[in-house]
């Protein structure tokens, strides 16, 4: 099956030719009105009568055995209903525990961690007890009553020191404490080894953490009669906690309903299990009351989970003409403690090893990825994952070898970037890049920054008179690819066992013509909804307001993966699709009922932004029942950007018979609500096999792995005194394939190069050497606040992915991906450096430091 | 993040607050705006017995010009009214100067000075100033006569001033700003509205010899509390200004900071951004060459 109008596949247009579509960049979604207006329903919002209100005792702790926990005087203090051990809770809770079927070189050691520790505790911050109290305030008075007797051991308080010969073992089953290791190679290492040009670097990304505005929590209550619990989660996955949860607890996943409320932003933290949602749940069922918990802030410093702490060395070797010969690189992840349910520790390795190759020709490439566990907290999903850090190294690379060969940074890179003709590649990192055109991602950015007027502007800075010693400009620059809306051959080659990497949709049709659309990927602000019903819309032709989408509640919504990845929009709208064509087919069986007639002999037509079915008898036609350009059409009301973005023109004028007004044989047409009015009258008689109703569902496995890519370019201010680095401005050109809602793209591009310029410049969750976590609050942990994010201009190509019916190519996480290396690139260009290494985030003293090894530039460039 | 339980009184005269602090000292906070209490009330960072909330005490919301010519602050007043009074900008230009580098307007709209003072955060812009401006600390405690604690005097700890446990900081007392000043404030910070690395609030007058006068330069963010650059003034003191002269201050200043490390930054990158921040402030007095405030 194929939506007709991506199967034109029109050249892609040329980035500085693209213009946003009128209207579109300000269309607030509806989705979006409530949550501004404070009408959203939060999880906090959910107050069932007489819950009990979690609070966690904590173990000050980074290694220790639990000696004793006495928790008398807290069960006695006011308002507590209980308090719980691990002691008591191991019995009847298992593990949280993240299988991996590690195939090829790879080897991976699973890890029990308990959601309240009973005898160990291997990270400051991990539960040691629970206790349920009246309201949160007495809750934590009583937790400090909890009386836990550690006996305190040694510590591993990073990578380098975890792999150590005769370190201290963080798991018994680990030796040597690494908990992931993987090896890969391609292409043929003797032009590596021949080739003139070597260049080296090693840079460190901190760890850091999503910082949704709304926390983490969770409300659970049990149904003793029958036996099944409900389940409230700031979740991103709604299916996968089901599933955790029913591990964790014993109890049938069919029991359990997990639904996410609104959402206050996502960014990966909530897509893994945590250890207070398992004791949450637990305690409900053991309480059979109703149990709450919120997470604050510092528990979300703390104890949400942290991501990155990635070490890459990595060296490059390139021909005497910039031409990159080889790539060698190795990971070292600091995934803290315990290996986070459902996607693992080796999260980071595999992700930085597919990224490192970037959208270059790379010949020969070795890679090896390791995970190790210290006594930090365990990392999970953000943002970008391993993937920022293809681009930080590589990058930088790059402009190396353009150094050594004499070339600038543009033009060592067009010499190195696939070009579409060599479309699709692929890439050593494992990936197969499928469509875009890298070389004019590079030209529209720098076209629109303009390169010329801001190389002008770094020139006058570094000769200005008084200043020029201190105030520099830098431009940096990143080119790189994003596999996005991996799907299940992805996840079987990464043996990541528990994401099910596809999606469904259910889309009924009621009675009275109104659209409801159930899909597995939910939303936490990304405008979802609005995204959804729009496909929904032009699909079936009716209008975007009679369309109801519902996400994220188990009970409901179809099983899927949930929303991380840049999946939603590959994967869920892909459902959604599929489930649009099934539709079209149910419609046009009922109306070959109506008519008496063989459903080859009516198709589905949308006109006028209305779909229905119409007689064409008088012809023989083809491809019974399924629309030709129904995701094309346009829309009842409104402008209708395409999704191929030519315009609703263009896309009728792909198939003949809808573009004429009167255009079919028959002249007897029915409309979708006449349609649905039959669909559930029982006067209407139906033939053999045509089911009563109008209800589809379609799970769907996206045939092949959309790959956006993107070029970013950003111009940096460095004081070199203070150290201070400021982005004056940042250019973004994107190929994410077809748009779906500009306001929606733009809204993930520019929030994520926000975050990006964090990485870049603020954001670290600090431990010291003795494994004490110092970054407590948001005076520790800086992320970028609205000073710090210059404008973005966003320049938008769209090349359809050949690899999916719709060629939709997932971008929720290209901007976080692009921008540390781009802000890393300019404040290096700005001081005239070439560091070894580099740890991140480039704080102020540290960019004094590598001022101080800064060179003379070159005044004249 | 919830506070530990507390007792509430919400008194609406100075006398009355005395009379709590009297009764309960130690075991008593004052809440003015709450910008520092609130969150170490929810942190647990402290666990006082009584919160004596001062927001119904007219009388501290008191400012304006006293009657030495002077501008006086009373303990309730939020930084924004001063940010938003245009007779203190004319008043105190070096104070209204520093006004919006202090944490971010809807900190400022609750946020008080004494407030500031008293939490006494040594990279609060307020120590650097009341130490360049030589303000007058005016001091409540029930049963003995107020006081009054100079500037210089004020501070006497990290997190610790001359305001007791039984005391009510009433007043800030500026004194008038003397005619034909010169003052630059700076300071730098990872983010704009964070508690700076290091920051000066500086004045100097030029005398008729054209020499640096009565020079004032009040650091924060480099030490345990705010603190004055006396090595600098008085290498700045009698000779006349310009580029070399405010070098060797800066440097001076570079040797008689003692900063603190911590998790933002290390002790000597704290000294080489005092060094920065004061000759950009003295910079920028010299070149309000002309200006003639006050």
């Amino acid at each position: 099956m194929r939506f007709a109008a991506y199967d034109v596949r029109r050249a892609p247009r040329h980035a500085n030719q693209v213009k946003h579509v009128p209207g579109m960049s300000e269309a607030s979604t509806p989705e979006h009105r409530p949550l501004l207006t404070g009408r959203g329903r939060y999880l906090d919002d959910i107050r069932p009568a007489d819950a009990l209100h979690l609070a966690f005792v904590r173990s000050p702790w980074p290694h220790a055995r639990i000696r004793n926990v006495d928790a008398d005087r807290a069960r006695r203090a006011p308002g507590v209903a209980a308090v719980v051990t691990g002691a008591e809770l191991a019995g009847t809770v298992a593990p949280i525990r993240a299988e991996m079927e590690a195939g090829g070189s790879a080897r991976y050691r699973a890890t029990d961690w308990h959601p309240v520790a009973a005898r160990t505790v291997r990270y400051v911050g991990e539960i040691v007890a629970v206790v349920a109290a009246r309201d949160r305030y007495m809750a934590e008075d009583a937790s400090a009553l909890v009386d836990v007797e550690y006996e305190p051991l040694p510590v591993v308080g990073d990578a380098v020191s975890a792999i150590r010969g005769g370190a201290t073992q963080v798991h018994e089953h680990a030796p040597d404490n690494v908990l992931f290791r993987t090896e890969w190679t391609s292409g043929k290492k003797d032009r590596f080894e021949q080739a003139p040009i070597r260049v080296r670097f090693t840079c460190r990304h901190p760890r850091v953490s999503g910082m949704p505005m709304e926390a983490c929590g969770a409300v659970a209550s049990y149904d003793r009669a029958n036996g099944t619990l409900d389940f409230s989660s700031s979740t991103q996955v709604p299916h996968i906690l089901r599933d955790g949860l029913a591990r964790c607890l014993g109890i049938s996943a069919g029991r359990i309903r997990v639904a996410a409320p609104n959402v206050g932003g996502g960014f990966g933290p909530k897509m893994q299990l945590f250890p207070e949602e398992v004791a949450a749940a637990a305690l409900a069922v053991r309480l059979g009351r109703a149990v709450k918990w919120v997470q604050d802030r510092m528990e979300h410093l703390q104890a949400a989970f942290h991501s990155r702490d990635v070490t890459v060395e990595a060296e490059a070797a390139a021909e005497a003409d910039g031409r990159i010969a080889g790539l060698r690189a190795q990971s070292l992840c600091d995934v803290g403690a315990y290996s986070s349910f459902p996607l693992g520790c080796s999260l980071d390795p595999q992700t930085a090893g597919v990224a490192l190759p970037g959208p270059y020709r790379v010949p020969y490439y070795h890679y090896i990825g390791l995970a190790v566990a210290t006594h930090k907290f365990p990392t999970g999903a953000y943002r970008g994952v391993g993937v920022p850090l293809g681009p930080l190294v590589t990058e930088e690379l790059v402009s190396r070898i353009g150094r050594a060969a004499g070339l600038d940074p543009v033009e060592v890179r067009r010499r190195n970037l696939l070009r579409p003709d060599e479309l699709p590649h692929e890439s050593p990192g494992g990936s197969v890049y499928d469509s875009g055109d890298y070389p004019a991602l590079l030209q529209g950015a720098l076209g629109r920054a303009p390169y010329d007027g801001w190389r002008e502007e770094r020139r006058k800075a570094r000769c200005g008179a008084g200043n020029g010693a201190r105030r520099r400009l830098g431009i940096g620059m990143s080119c790189f690819v994003e596999a996005t809306g991996m799907n299940r051959a992805v996840y079987r080659k990464r043996g990541m066992a528990h994401v099910p990497a596809f999606d469904s949709a259910v889309l009924r049709i009621e009675p009275g013509g109104g659209v409801e659309a159930f899909v597995s990927t939910p939303s936490q602000g990304q405008g979802h909804h609005e995204s959804f019903r729009r496909l929904v819309g032009r699909g079936l032709g009716v209008p975007e307001e009679s369309v109801r989408v519902v996400l994220g509640d188990t009970a409901v919504t179809p099983y899927g993966s949930g929303t991380f990845a840049s999946r939603s929009m590959v994967s869920g709208g892909g459902a959604v699709l599929s489930a649009a064509a099934k539709m079209k087919e149910r419609l046009c069986a009922v109306a070959a009922a109506r008519w008496e007639l063989d459903a080859r002999q009516v198709r589905f037509i949308i006109r006028d932004g209305a779909g229905g079915v119409e007689r064409t008898d008088a012809h023989a036609t083809t491809g019974a029942g399924i629309d030709r350009m129904a995701t094309h059409g346009p829309s009842a009301k409104g402008p209708a950007p395409a999704l191929g973005s030519e315009g609703a023109a263009s896309a009728s004028a792909g198939d003949g018979s809808a573009a004429s007004p009167r255009g079919a044989a028959g002249t007897e047409r029915l409309e979708i609500a006449e349609l649905a009015h039959l669909a559930h009258t029982p006067f209407l008689p139906l033939p053999a096999g045509v089911e009563p109703g109008l209800e589809v569902h379609a799970a769907y496995d996206p045939p092949g792995v959309p790959v956006s890519c993107a070029a970013h370019v950003a111009l940096v201010e460095v004081d070199r005194l203070t150290g201070g680095a400021r982005v004056l401005r940042y250019v973004v050109a994107e190929d994410c394939g077809p748009i779906v809602n500009v306001a929606a793209v733009d809204g993930q591009i520019r929030g994520a190069v926000a975050q990006g310029i964090g990485c870049a410049l603020l954001e670290s969750v600090d431990y010291d050497e003795g494994g004490q976590h110092r970054s407590a609050t948001l005076m520790d942990y800086l992320v970028p606040a609205v000073g710090d994010v210059p404008d973005i201009d966003i320049v938008h190509m769209e090349t359809p992915s050949p690899f999916t019916e719709s060629g939709i190519k997932g971008m929720g996480e290209s901007g976080i991906i692009g921008a540390p290396a781009a802000v890393v690139n300019a404040v290096l260009d700005a001081l005239g450096v070439s560091p070894s290494g580099l740890v991140l985030p480039l704080t102020p003293e540290r960019i004094v430091a590598l001022a101080a090894a800064g060179r003379d530039p070159d005044p004249t460039s | 993040m919830k506070p530990a339980p507390f007792a509430y009184r919400d008194p609406d005269s100075v006398d009355e607050v005395l009379a709590l602090l009297a009764e309960h000292g130690d075991d008593a906070k004052l809440l003015a705006g709450g910008q520092s209490l609130g969150p170490m009330l929810n942190m647990r960072v402290v666990s006082p017995e009584f919160i004596v909330d001062l927001n119904r005490v007219k009388a501290l919301s008191r400012r304006g010009t006293s009657a030495d010519g002077g501008f006086a602050i009373g303990a309730l007043v939020r930084q924004a009214e001063l940010e938003d009074d245009p007779a203190f900008a004319v008043a105190q230009p070096l104070a209204a100067a520093a006004l919006p580098w202090i944490a971010h307007r809807p900190i400022r709209n609750r946020g008080t000075v004494a407030g500031s003072l008293v939490h006494a955060d040594p990279a609060a812009e307020w120590g650097g100033i009341i130490l360049a401006l030589d303000a007058r600390l005016a001091i409540r405690r029930a049963g003995a006569p107020p006081r009054e604690v100079e500037a210089e005097n004020f501070f006497t700890g990290i997190l610790e001033t001359a305001v007791e446990a039984e005391d009510l900081l009433a007043e800030i007392r500026l004194p008038p700003w003397p005619d034909g000043a010169r003052w630059g404030f700076r300071e730098f910070a990872r983010r704009r509205g964070d508690f700076a690395l290091a920051g000066v609030a500086c004045r100097f007058e030029v005398d008729g010899a054209g020499r640096c006068r009565s020079v004032r330069i009040g650091l924060v963010g480099v030490g345990d509390t705010a603190v004055r650059a006396r090595l600098a003034e008085s290498v700045l003191e009698g000779e006349p200004p310009g580029a070399e002269l405010f070098a060797a201050a800066a440097a001076a200043v570079g040797k008689e900071v003692e900063p603190l490390d911590d998790g933002h930054a290390s002790a000597a990158y704290r000294r080489h951004l005092a060094e920065v921040v004061v000759a950009d402030a003295l910079a920028e007095a010299w070149e309000q060459d002309g200006r003639d405030e006050g």
